[in-house]
């Protein structure tokens, strides 16, 4: 039984200090002469209908910051394959030679244009068939973020130095450099500059598809939540957790890839 | 039909072929849910634009919060919230297909919200101020002046995000809702032939979004305005 009244306990919960797992640090007293202005009678009812009891949260804080961290993790392992793999499909999709130019153009457009959830499903499901081994869960989700991120990230590369002009590459082969050193020398730092925005920008659509990978049963953020969720049968606390997590980390990236779009390309 | 792979697997796409009727059904729920999310995502994205055009400062960060906070909030997470604790924290019980439709309206709004405001931004200053020197209010040069010349330029995102919303539905048969996905899922669990179904379920995405991502890039072709 609460030491408190009503009104007190509904501020506690609402305000996040959780009366029922905490010693509360505030004298009730202190709390009791707050002034509490007339408007707040309507918001008392609304907390009324659901009192948010953190107290669930603080204990299982450390087990979604380890959901964050495998999220991370796998964004990590699928960007750092995806981006050599999308270098070479670049590369075959600028080659001269047709039909290396048609493979790379069909990966790009089929990996495009069917949903990351089906390609996911697919991995897990399907690729274990055809290849005759078991897939665990993460090796299929890094492979379909690995697939699915170097189509994307094979057009921005593409993009990238298909903007340098083509005169930086004339120059480059006029004054004796190979291809291979003209691309090392002049047109990778140029293309560099013009790739960084965009490719910010799907390595945070790369951090918000790893929430898709719950679908496989991977511990990551949301299925860590809707784990909390299953057990304690209160779905609010920790999915508004990860929720308020998610936007910490890919808020502030979005923000520099705008940051860099309006520095190094408004023209 | 069966065909024999070098690794000694017997294809039955015949399971396909049978049950064809009953994956391009879901196409029906897939279609309602883009539209319906378009549309919604359009009206919203299209206010939180023109707020975040306003003279206040206060409307101004209002839209700008809305709009970074749904880019940053990945689909799924929006949607499993919408499903799970909203109705526990409003009383708002939605069923499965008004989640969805919400979570992808106030995703798509987000989006939208960025393009309607690049491309009204786009337009020469000139214009805005040719309309108020006419003695429009504000509403009227948008509607009259603005508007109408921005939409343009806006169609090419917007196809874009036609489309990216379109494999975003598959999202919402995680939430059982019976579109191409979840039939998909279904079906791979009744007839016990996954990779059959799930390449099935694959080439059909492929088919109907190919075709829409060559409009929209011809459409981009076709616009492209010259200033």
């Amino acid at each position: 039984m609460s030491a408190f009244t009503f009104r007190q306990e509904a501020l506690f919960t609402f305000a996040g200090c959780p009366t029922q797992f905490f010693e509360l640090a505030l004298p009730h007293y202190l709390v009791w002469w707050v002034p509490l202005p007339k408007g707040v009678v309507v918001v008392e009812n609304l907390i009324a209908l659901y009192s948010f009891k953190w107290g669930f949260l603080w204990a299982d804080l450390p087990f979604l910051l380890g959901g964050l961290l495998e999220s991370l993790k796998l964004a990590a392992i699928g960007a750092a394959l995806a981006y050599p793999f999308a270098l070479i499909i670049a590369g075959w999709r600028m080659c001269r030679i047709r039909p290396v130019q048609w493979v790379a153009q069909f990966y790009i457009d089929f990996f495009r244009a069917t949903p990351f959830l089906t390609q996911l499903l697919w991995m897990y499901f399907a690729l274990p068939i055809l290849l005759g081994i078991d897939l665990s869960p993460v090796v299929a989700g890094a492979l379909a973020l690995m697939l699915n991120y170097a189509a994307y990230q094979g057009e921005v590369f593409r993009a990238g130095l298909e903007s340098i002009e083509r005169g930086q590459r004339e120059a480059a082969r006029a004054l004796g450099m190979s291809g291979a050193q003209a691309l090392r020398r002049v047109l990778v730092p140029q293309a560099i500059v013009r790739v960084l925005p965009a490719s910010l920008s799907q390595l945070t659509s790369l951090i918000k598809d790893t929430s898709l990978l719950s679908v496989i049963t991977i511990a990551e953020l949301t299925y860590r939540a809707q784990a909390i969720a299953g057990v304690t049968l209160r779905s609010v606390e920790p999915l508004t957790a990860a929720a308020v997590l998610y936007v910490i980390v890919i808020w502030p990236l979005a923000a520099v890839a705008n940051y860099l779009h309006r520095r190094l390309l408004a023209t | 039909m069966k065909f024999r792979l070098l690794v000694g697997y017997a294809w039955h796409f015949g399971v396909v072929w049978r049950n064809l009727p009953y994956l391009l059904g879901g196409l029906k729920l897939t279609l309602l849910v883009t539209v319906i999310s378009m549309v919604i995502g359009s009206s919203l994205g299209t206010l939180v634009a023109i707020m975040r055009l306003s003279r206040m400062r206060a409307v101004r960060t209002i839209a700008t919060v809305y709009t970074d906070f749904l880019r940053s909030l990945p689909a799924l997470m929006l949607l499993v919230w919408i499903y799970t604790a909203l109705p526990l924290v409003t009383g708002l019980i939605l069923p499965p297909f008004v989640s969805g439709v919400t979570a992808l309206s106030l995703n798509c709004s987000a989006y939208i919200a960025e393009v309607v405001r690049s491309g009204l931004t786009s337009l020469s200053r000139g214009q805005e101020e040719a309309g108020l020197a006419l003695g429009m209010r504000r509403t009227q040069v948008y509607r009259r002046v603005l508007l109408p010349q921005a939409i343009r330029r806006m169609i090419p995102p917007f196809g874009t995000i036609w489309v990216s919303l379109f494999k975003d539905t598959s999202l919402v048969s995680v939430i059982s809702v019976s579109e191409i996905m979840y039939r998909t899922k279904v079906l791979s669990t009744e007839t016990f032939r996954p990779l059959e179904v799930f390449t099935a379920g694959a080439v059909l995405y492929f088919i109907i979004t190919y075709p829409q991502a060559r409009l929209v890039n011809w459409s981009q072709k076709k616009l492209l305005v010259d200033e």
